[in-house]
């Protein structure tokens, strides 16, 4: 573990996956939630990069789940509680 | 319903790694089809482009493995080892040679230390002179005396002179 504190995206985005773990928490998906929730534009690009860093820092991991949902997408999983 | 364009991913695809490329090709056309349906085909594709370009971040890099560098160590020096046992002639000239060479820089370099490491402790060192006496016989000789008159004659005689002192 590189860094142990985390940024305000990140946490922000660490609690995204924390509530849609349990469906899909995927980029596309995060990025919705977050528009929805807090009501901020946010790029795809910038999900992504904020969940390699989270897991970088062991807060999640991303696993692949290829042919679960059809899409092949990776989703992430909260490991931090 | 229309597809993406190609050529960003194609892009990607070069340098991208790929498991984060199947995510973010994934990612990217699933956002595409929603710009579609919100904006239009001319507008989603300018922002596909857009995003494709935003996703231009280091974290998307190849990853190169490092390999831990000692690796090949002990085969190296096997390798050289077998080198040396085969040309034997060549590898003793070289290593007679080296060791030779190596010798003698290091005692000159001593030796020279050594010699320049007298009378350092004056003042004005890189200003201060001492007369000797050069005695050309059947070979060179040298004595650090001097005739007695030569302080005053030399002080006198040169203004270079700026202070001269007997010593013993």
């Amino acid at each position: 573990m590189r860094k142990t504190y985390i940024g305000e995206l990140e946490e922000v985005i660490l609690l995204t996956v924390a509530m849609l773990y349990k469906e899909e928490a995927y980029g596309v998906a995060i990025t919705h939630k977050l528009v929805e929730v807090t009501n901020r534009e946010i790029s795809i690009s910038a999900v992504h990069a904020t969940l390699h860093r989270l897991e970088e820092k062991g807060f999640l991991k991303i696993e692949d789940r290829r042919g679960h949902a059809g899409a092949g997408e990776d989703d992430a999983k909260d490991i931090s509680n | 319903m229309s597809r993406p364009p190609r050529w960003p991913l194609k892009i990607f695809e070069r340098f991208c790694d790929p498991e984060l490329f199947d995510e973010i090709g994934g990612d990217l056309e699933e956002m595409y089809m929603q710009w579609e349906r919100t904006f239009g085909a001319r507008k989603a594709r300018r922002l596909y482009i857009i995003h494709a370009i935003k996703f231009l971040r280091p974290f998307i890099f190849k990853k190169r493995k490092r390999y831990s560098t000692n690796v090949m160590t002990l085969n190296h020096f096997k390798v050289s080892w077998r080198n040396i046992k085969h040309n034997t002639g060549f590898a003793s000239i070289n290593i007679v040679g080296l060791s030779l060479g190596l010798t003698c820089a290091i005692l000159i370099y001593t030796l020279i230390s050594y010699h320049l490491s007298f009378d350092n402790f004056h003042g004005e060192l890189s200003r201060t002179y001492r007369f000797v006496v050069e005695e050309h016989r059947q070979s060179p000789e040298y004595y650090s005396v001097v005739p007695q008159p030569l302080g005053k004659a030399f002080a006198n005689d040169y203004d270079f002179a700026e202070k001269v002192a007997p010593h013993s």
